[in-house]
């Protein structure tokens, strides 16, 4: 099973008006701006779950908005039967849908509380939320204050592999190494030295012995020791502590541990004694052996109790912002393994909510749910899968949108305003007359900074805008398209773009024609400019420099091209103020930024708070 | 901590699949069944689960709440459950219905199982000779459907076959009608094996508590479940078998016992931890032997509670002795009596009459109403009494009392009747002048009950009964067996009135 649906409502973004989030399987990716959304989900996740690990910060209450104020969280079967895990096939087999609750979000002592789920604890008792927040502290949870993870380590691969002796044999260990210790003499003497300065203080009130090695070797101990143990570099020999270990594979590691600790549901807790089922050949003594396989049975439910899993369970867990200390290289593995955990698992799901495009650019487009502040104020979450196209378009705009994320890795295609371009040249120079276009505007020039420019690499057609821009489904709030018409004359003739330009909704969606092609359109203005680029180029310059000739001179060269475009970007970037930006895309760059209709009068809010 | 007896470790860590506990009474029966229980949870296994049975929700709930301590609250969590067996059969019948083996009315595949039909159209009081009582069965083509029995006890019961139709057609169903549905549909091969299948899928170790309160539907479950290969744990005490007239069928877990494949092992827990003093741990073990025993004879103002196996002769044992029911309720008349003693057993044990509910419906008093209204109304009438108003007087006043609330006034009874009543007025009145009273219960209401020192109303019968020596199973004996094991310290006869030594006319007390 998987968690489906959350619905948030009276709470930080969803202040105003419910958020759902839909979530199509095991995996998902969460993309979103800041301030879109996404911690509204993360904390509703958080909050919805009663029984998670670990406890969550508080929250102040100001992030509650006016009431109703609530969290519900829907679950799912898996659609294939084999896919479904040992808690989903036992609810199965008693009849029951798949877990669903609701909590109100209450205001306590100026936090948020999340308050008893309406519905009855079978629905939510055996699911566990695992929750990497974005603010943890990978060095610190590993290995000051909570071995708690660890210790879950242990007990898993205690369920996974009975036959190591489990707990048990490796406490008596432990035990046995203390014992070897605390006889030594060195320490004998200092527990002597210790337990008569006790007398003397105490005074015959009540006689107390201070022994060295009284601790319990419980699990708690072996955690300690085994997080001093634990080693990051590839060498046992050179061992190094967690503390001195690069940050990035300390916080790989915090996500593999805490994986790794999930047991497989369905395993049953192992009974710690040697224990078999097989009658003693002659029992010597039958009711002491009773006794013992009672003791046993304790110890187990003792295990069971501590242990954050109980035998039956679905793990959800939610990790924020994993590439935080990450070379990009890493990240890439970090989606291939948390895919491949998943489908191995079937008791686990993993939710990885994200600002990096390398870690969207390495998923599915059917994981990848988009968070975005509409043009009203109001966040929405959109899965992409769920985008309304019809069949074969839909399968193959997903198919380019895969190798397009594949080939590039880049996740721009998601961010919040899009312009699609035809090559890398156009984006070049689109960026350099951008920087014209905003002047010294510092907020157009933080928005040309963060634009995203998308190069196809091919001739502009209907992907991705058609993937985009859906009205009613946008994945984006504006994206522009600079194509170029191709058609020469005199005049030029307008564009005539197919018929599915029609459905475009031209508040999000718009199509910019060079004509014919982009670097002619750019010579108006900038003559002295296209030469220098030119001569700098060795190209052979027409004499006069206009539109018709270079675009004659490039139709005849056409390998040229590429070559002077860069150059002439690189004059431009030179020299700002001698750059004249042609209207059509001063028009697009107008278009793109400003603010969507629905919103204030003033410039459009920058979308980075 | 509790310190197990080496016996009852035995039992509770018997590594046999198939397991009879036999537990004398004071053995610690709820010990070893919570310790049994937490034993097979947390053998190694797979991922079903173990379930507990039992054969009411308060002891179900007793089951529980002794695991839940033993073994911390996460003993009972899924896959491993705790249930009546009730509730099996109505999660066996929906499974059926999912497999489309069964078919129900409309096609419907969840039902609203309730208690009885109290409180439907067409629920009401059924008599012999001549009323019929519809119960649901199955047809030959696997379809429920209703069909009338002729009643041969004062019951209660849906009467008219469209009521019952209508009812069936809503999914509206009661526990006796679904376990009569399933009963027949065990008798039938296939759905048989696909109720062992499912058993066999969800769980892999079944222990049931009180086993000789079963009735034969809950013992063919069992040894479906044994024949499938589940660890199959029985725990109960065949001297204290009291439920055959109400369906159990406790000469059939002998058979149970006798008719698996692989064979149960027996685990005796004999030593008990009430019985103390110099009476008590010998008169036990003399009667679970066999032997013949004679008891003291004594006063009822010697003892904690009076118990007997009716109503009646419990009102002629002694002044301070207070039973919680005058008589089965026969008609309007007796139901308000029982009303009228409510008010005193509240008052002056703190504890309801039997037959209160049962009482209320009888007369057609809106429960919650009379809730509010009972004290009001019937209290003037007890004080009447113990100011010394007259018994005939004070019946009249609660007749008028009945109709002041709304319903009937409860009818004059032909003569002799009506002089029982009002004799039963009299003793009630006799109890009010006493400074401290003790309970007078039946030995159903006394199982698993026990108190320092108790004195037993015995008929004739069972007084020759005792000469001979008792045997387990056999009703009666079972009847004087959990009487005379009720007490810790002392166990006396009292005398009752000879006159009431009608054996032949003896009929089991309802129980609630």
């Amino acid at each position: 099973m998987y968690l489906k649906r959350i619905r948030i409502e009276g709470y930080r973004a969803s202040a105003n008006s419910p958020m759902t989030c839909e979530l199509g399987g095991r995996f998902s990716l969460i993309v979103g701006a800041n301030g879109a959304g996404k911690t509204t989900i993360n904390e509703g996740i958080a909050l919805a779950h009663p029984r998670r690990f670990p406890s969550l910060a508080p929250i102040d209450a100001n992030a509650l908005g006016s009431p109703p104020r609530s969290v519900q969280v829907e679950y799912a079967y898996e659609t294939e039967e084999s896919d479904e895990g040992a808690f989903g096939r036992f609810r199965k087999r008693q009849g029951l849908g798949a877990p669903k609750w609701s909590r109100p979000l209450e205001r306590s002592l100026g936090r948020v509380r999340a308050g008893t789920p309406l519905e009855s604890a079978s629905e939510y008792e055996d699911i566990r939320l695992v929750h990497l927040p974005a603010l943890r502290n990978p060095v610190d949870d590993l290995s000051r204050r909570d071995a708690r993870i660890l210790l879950e380590l242990l007990r898993a691969d205690e369920r996974r592999h009975p036959e190591t002796g489990g707990l048990h044999a490796l406490r008596g260990q432990a035990a046995a190494m203390l014992t070897a210790i605390t006889s030594h003499q060195l320490v004998r003497n200092v527990e002597d030295r210790i337990a008569q300065n006790f007398r003397t203080i105490s005074g015959g009130v009540q006689e107390h012995h201070a022994f060295v090695g009284t601790q319990q070797v419980d699990d708690a101990y072996l955690a300690r020791v085994f997080e001093l143990l634990l080693a990051m570099m590839p060498e046992r020999g050179a061992a190094k502590r967690l503390e001195a270990s690069s940050l990035g594979y300390v916080n790989l590691l915090h996500i593999a541990v805490t994986l790794a600790g999930i047991p497989d549901a369905g395993t049953a807790p192992i009974q710690d004694a040697d224990v078999s089922r097989v009658a003693d050949d002659a029992p010597q003594d039958p009711v002491g052996d009773a006794r013992e396989r009672l003791a046993a049975a304790d110890e187990s439910a003792d295990a069971d109790a501590d242990s954050f899993y109980p035998q039956l369970f679905h793990a959800t867990v939610l990790i924020e912002e994993p590439e935080a200390h990450l070379h990009p290289q890493l990240q890439f593995g970090l989606i291939r393994y948390l895919r491949k955990l998943v489908k191995e698992r079937p008791d686990i799901q993993v939710i990885v909510t994200t600002h990096s495009p390398e870690l969207a650019a390495a998923c599915e487009p059917e994981e990848l749910v988009v968070v975005r502040r509409r043009a009203d104020g109001v966040s929405v979450a959109r899965r992409v899968a769920d985008v309304p196209l019809p069949g074969a378009l839909k399968t193959r705009l997903f198919q380019q949108t895969r190798l397009h994320l594949d080939a590039t890795r880049s996740s721009a295609l998601f961010g919040d305003r899009v312009l699609v371009v035809e090559g890398v040249t156009e984006a070049t120079l689109l960026r350099v007359l951008g920087h014209v276009w905003a002047g010294d505007d510092e907020l157009r020039t933080g928005f040309i900074d963060s634009l995203a420019i998308l190069p196809l690499g091919h001739k502009v057609g209907e992907w991705p805008i058609r993937l985009l821009a859906i009205p009613g489904h946008e994945l984006v709030t504006r994206v522009a398209a600079l194509a170029d018409t191709d058609r020469r004359g005199d005049p030029l003739p307008e564009p005539s773009p197919p018929t599915w330009h029609g459905e475009l909704d031209s508040t999000t969606a718009r199509f910019f024609w060079s004509r014919p092609t982009l670097e002619p359109s750019l010579v108006a203005g900038n003559e002295a400019l296209v030469g220098e680029a030119l001569d700098e180029a060795r190209a052979t310059k027409p004499d006069p420099i206009t539109a018709e000739t270079i675009d004659a001179a490039f139709s005849a060269q056409p390998g040229m091209k590429g070559e002077f475009a860069l150059t002439l970007a690189r004059v431009m970037d030179a020299s700002h103020a001698r750059v004249t930006v042609p209207a059509h895309i001063t028009e697009m760059f107008d278009w793109l930024y400003a603010a969507p209709a629905s919103s204030s009068d003033e410039d459009a809010e920058p979308d980075e708070w | 901590m509790v310190r197990l007896t080496p016996e009852q470790a035995l039992a509770a860590a018997a590594q046999d699949r198939l397991v009879n506990i036999v537990s004398a009474p004071g053995s610690g029966k709820t010990t070893v069944a919570a310790e049994r229980f937490g034993y097979q949870r947390h053998l190694a296994g797979d991922d079903r689960g173990v379930l507990g049975l039992s054969f009411n929700r308060a002891a179900v709930a007793e089951l529980r709440a002794r695991i839940s301590a033993r073994w911390g609250g996460g003993a009972i969590a899924p896959p491993h459950r705790a249930m009546t067996f009730d509730h099996l059969h109505v999660e066996l019948l929906h499974r059926l219905l999912d497999a489309g083996l069964i078919n129900w009315p409309n096609g419907l595949r969840e039902l609203d199982v309730r208690d009885d039909y109290r409180g439907t159209a067409g629920f009401r009081f059924l008599a012999p000779p001549s009323n019929f009582l519809r119960v649901a069965v199955l047809d030959g083509q696997r379809n429920v459907v209703s069909r009338g029995r002729r009643v041969e006890q004062p019951t209660t019961g849906i009467g008219n076959v469209a009521a019952h139709d209508a009812l069936l057609s809503a999914g509206i169903v009661s526990h006796g009608d679904l376990r009569n549905i399933l009963l027949s549909a065990m008798q039938v091969d296939e759905l048989s094996e696909f109720a062992a299948t499912w058993l066999a899928e969800n769980y892999r170790a079944l222990v049931v508590d009180e086993v000789y309160d079963a009735a034969f539907l809950d013992l063919k479950v069992a040894h479906l479940a044994a024949e499938a290969g589940l660890d199959v744990t029985l725990i109960g005490d065949p001297w204290q078998a009291l439920y055959k007239w109400r369906g159990a069928t406790p000469d059939k877990v002998q058979r149970l016992l006798g008719a698996t494949t692989d064979r149960f092992v027996e685990y005796q827990q004999p030593q008990s931890f009430r019985f103390v003093g110099g009476q008590m741990p010998e008169l036990a073990r003399a009667l679970r032997n066999g032997e013949p025993v004679s008891l003291p004879s004594g006063t009822s103002e010697q003892v904690n509670v009076a118990l007997a196996r009716t109503w009646r002769p419990l009102w002629s044992a002694g002044d301070n002795i207070l039973p919680l029911s005058f008589r089965t309720i026969e008609n309007a008349t007796d139901a308000a009596l029982n009303l009228l003693l409510d008010v005193v057993t509240r008052g002056r044990l703190g504890v309801n009459s039997f037959g209160r509910e049962p009482a209320i419906a009888r007369l057609g008093l809106d429960r919650e109403r009379f809730q509010a209204e009972q004290d009001r109304v019937l209290q003037p009438i007890v004080a009447g009494l113990r100011a010394g108003r007259a018994p005939a007087d004070a019946l009249d006043g609660l007749r008028n009392a009945i109709r002041d609330l709304g319903v009937s006034r409860p009818r004059r009874l032909g003569t002799a009747a009506e002089t029982e009543r009002i004799a039963q007025v009299e003793r009630l009145a006799a109890r009010l002048s006493k400074d401290s009273v003790v309970p007078g219960l039946t030995v159903y209401q006394a199982k698993g009950r026990e108190w320092e020192r108790v004195g037993v109303v015995l008929t004739r019968a069972q007084r020759a009964l005792l000469t001979t020596g008792l045997h387990e199973l056999e009703d009666e004996h079972c009847v004087v067996y959990v009487a005379l094991t009720r007490a810790k310290r002392l166990c006396i006869r009292l005398d009752g009135d000879p006159a009431l030594d009608q054996d032949a006319l003896d009929v089991p007390a309802d129980d609630d």
